[in-house]
This record gives structure tokens, C-alpha cells and sequence, in this order.
């Protein structure tokens, strides 16, 4: 019966995360540990492998919109895999009720980031890391011309990436927000640009440590198979309804329940 | 050469969506058959119980659970897939001459290696 509730609850992952544009880690985590009482190392490997299945899936879309930069995600990706193998090396040795008590703060801090007016930028001054790889380009608007764009503070978008690595092997996320944060937010991209080149990189981070869980032996096969097929389909679903649903709506409800969730988690990681 | 890398990765990126939907069906057709062989035991998952995947590996071959074996596969190559797609990024810029940017993604490449390998010692 576990693993039909698990399936349910990961379409639903997946649908939200479609819609909210969010991963599916921040909701497949609790519903886990604190539903079906999964040890919340089991969780997390489950969750970084549907990570690494939606994001390898959803790659040809958001290429092309002509939105994601590609040299810039490579580069920055350099900083989530290494932060990958750190955050790797953390849970060896992490007490599991740390990971609960990271996950809540962790969702309070989404919760919050949900309701950040995001700026969009359009920056003149390019970095000379960006001016010798060749960062700045240029993005299609609704209009259907091009808007050209420079690259700022490479190398502290790098650092961030690395923290946003770190999180996402210890908490099973995809540190969407993180990675999005440090794009537009220090690096001066476009919010659209930073958007999909975020997304694009998700699976590699993702990868760097479940590859790592896997060959440990943190992944089964009875937990992973309902939550990975259960994001992929509910993912294609939430992809479609997305234009006829009313997105702010959801995510105000949504906001509501990451915080009572992340003080559950919280709760738990006291209680351990 | 902008446009040209863009065709490549767009090519990579819809051969990675075929890869998710295949090593999706490996997993799922797996999982039935772990569900038909063997009964639900959820409270093993309660517990944190480090076993490395040699161990289970060679206990699925002593028992002959077809099942674990195909759902492995699939996650095998699951993860695999964001693999690939670094290495033929880095191949198409080899083949454009940007030897930095290949180099760039030769050190994401090794990072992914690395982390692969601390698997096995820890």
C-alpha cells in the first residue's frame, strides 16, 4: 500500500513542480520521512534520482526557448558537482536529525525566496572571466526581437553554486532557488535566461551525488521506482495544465504548506 | 558557432529525454516485479542500514531476482545520462577549437568521476 501512496504523492510532486517551477525534492522529502517514515537518508538519494530524471528530460524544452546559456551553465556547474562531493562527504558523517533540522530551515527559506520580487536585470558590465569564455549573449523577448545581456561577478556566482551543491546532495534538492538566486541576483542575468540555465544544470548537480548514494547502496529500487516514475508523469501533466491554471493561487496555498512542513521537519529533527 | 553548439546540445538534449523515458520503463518494470515476487517491507527503510551495492549485487545474483536486476539497469543508466550529455558538450567544443571551454567541462566530467568513485571508499 506504501508504495501506491508514494506514487500518488510523487504525480503530485511532480505536477506542483511544473507549476511552480520548483523541484519535486522540497515535497517527495517530507512526504517520506514524515508520512511513510523512510530514514531521511533513504529519502534523500530517492529524491536526487527523480531529480536527475526530470531535469535530464526537461533539457530539450528549455533549449529551445533559446533562453538557457550554456557556457555560462558549465562553468557553474564546475562549482555544483564539487559542492556535490563536499555535501556527499557531510552526510557520512552528519547526524540524520542535522538533516532534519537543514531541510526545515532550508524549506523556511524557500518559503520566503516564493515571495521575493525578483529583479529583472540587464547588465552593461561584463566580468573579464565572462568576456574571455564568451558569457554575454542574447535572449528572445515576447516580441520577437533579441535583448543582449553581459555577465557580472562570475566568480561569486561560482561560490554560491558551490553552497547550492552542498545543500543539494545533503538535502535531496535540486537548489533551484539557490542556483536562481546567485544568477540573477549576483551575476546580473536576465531572470529568464537564469530560470532555464538553472534548470539545465540541475541534473548534473543532481547526478554528481546520487551517483555517489547509488554505488553506496542508498538507493532501492521499492522506494525510487514509485517517486521517479511518479514525478516524470506528474511533471508532463503539471507542464500542460500550466497555462490554464492560475499559478499564483497555487503558490500562495503552497507557501502556506512548506512552512507548516518545515516546522514539522523541524519538530522531528529535535525530536531524534 | 554559437548556433551550431545550440543545434549539438539540442540534439543531446532530446536524445537525454529518450534515455529518461527508456531507463524509466527499466525502473518501473522492475519495481512490478520486485512487487510480484516479494511482499511490501517498508520497515526496513526506517532504519539506516549501510549495505554497498557489491553486497547487493551479488545477494540479487544468489537469489535470481530478475526484478532488482532490470530496475538497477535502469537506474544504472539513469544517472549515467547527465554524464553523457558533459562529455559530448565537452566533444563538441574540442571539435569547435574552444579548448578552454572543453577543458572546463573535462573538470566537470572529473568531478562527476570522483564522486562516483567516493561511493565505493566511504
Amino acid at each position: 500500500m506504501n508504495d501506491i501512496i508514494l506514487l500518488i504523492s510523487s504525480v503530485g510532486a511532480g505536477f506542483l513542480g511544473a507549476i511552480l517551477g520548483i523541484g519535486g525534492g522540497m515535497i517527495i522529502v517530507p512526504v517520506l520521512t514524515l508520512w511513510l517514515h523512510v530514514d531521511i537518508r533513504y529519502a534523500v538519494a530517492a529524491s536526487l534520482i527523480s531529480i536527475v530524471a526530470t531535469s535530464s528530460s526537461a533539457a530539450a524544452s528549455f533549449l529551445k526557448d533559446h533562453l538557457t546559456n550554456l557556457r555560462v551553465a558549465i562553468l557553474l556547474e564546475v562549482g555544483t558537482v564539487f559542492g556535490a562531493i563536499t555535501g556527499f562527504l557531510i552526510s557520512s558523517f552528519i547526524n540524520a536529525s542535522y538533516l532534519y533540522l537543514l531541510f526545515g530551515i532550508f524549506l523556511l527559506f524557500s518559503a520566503v525566496m516564493m515571495f521575493r520580487k525578483r529583479e529583472d536585470s540587464l547588465s552593461q558590465n561584463d566580468h573579464s572571466w565572462s568576456k574571455r569564455l564568451n558569457f554575454a549573449s542574447s535572449f528572445p523577448t515576447q516580441r520577437g526581437d533579441f535583448v543582449s545581456y553581459k555577465v557580472e561577478n562570475v566568480p561569486l556566482g561560482l561560490g554560491f553554486m558551490y553552497v547550492a551543491g552542498i545543500l543539494s546532495a545533503l538535502l535531496g534538492i535540486g537548489s533551484g532557488i539557490l542556483k536562481v538566486l546567485a544568477m540573477d541576483g549576483a551575476m546580473k542575468l536576465p531572470m529568464k535566461v537564469s530560470s532555464a540555465t538553472s534548470n539545465f544544470m540541475i541534473g548534473v548537480t543532481a547526478t554528481a551525488s546520487a551517483g555517489a548514494y547509488f554505488i553506496r547502496g542508498d538507493i532501492h529500487p521499492q522506494i525510487v521506482a514509485p517517486v521517479a516514475v511518479g514525478i516524470i508523469i506528474g511533471s508532463a501533466i503539471g507542464a500542460r495544465a500550466l497555462v490554464k491554471m492560475n499559478a499564483q493561487v497555487i503558490r500562495k496555498i503552497f507557501v502556506i504548506l512548506l512552512t507548516i512542513v518545515s516546522i514539522e521537519m523541524m519538530i522531528k529533527g529535535f525530536s531524534l | 558557432m554559437k548556433d551550431s553548439l545550440f543545434s549539438l546540445e539540442l540534439f543531446i538534449a532530446k536524445f537525454l529525454r529518450y534515455g529518461v523515458y527508456t531507463s524509466a520503463f527499466f525502473i518501473a518494470v522492475g519495481w512490478i516485479l520486485i512487487s510480484l515476487k516479494s511482499p511490501e517491507d517498508w520497515s526496513q527503510f526506517q532504519q539506516y542500514h549501510p549495505q554497498p551495492l557489491s553486497d547487493v549485487m551479488l545477494q540479487i545474483w544468489a537469489t535470481q531476482n530478475i526484478g532488482y536486476l532490470v530496475s538497477y539497469a535502469g537506474l544504472t543508466a539513469l544517472i549515467l545520462l547527465p554524464f553523457i550529455r558533459v562529455l559530448m558538450t565537452s566533444a563538441i567544443f574540442i571539435k569547435q577549437k574552444e579548448y578552454l571551454m572543453a577543458a572546463i567541462a573535462g573538470v566537470v566530467l572529473l568531478g562527476l568521476t570522483f564522486s562516483f568513485l567516493m561511493g565505493f571508499e566511504l
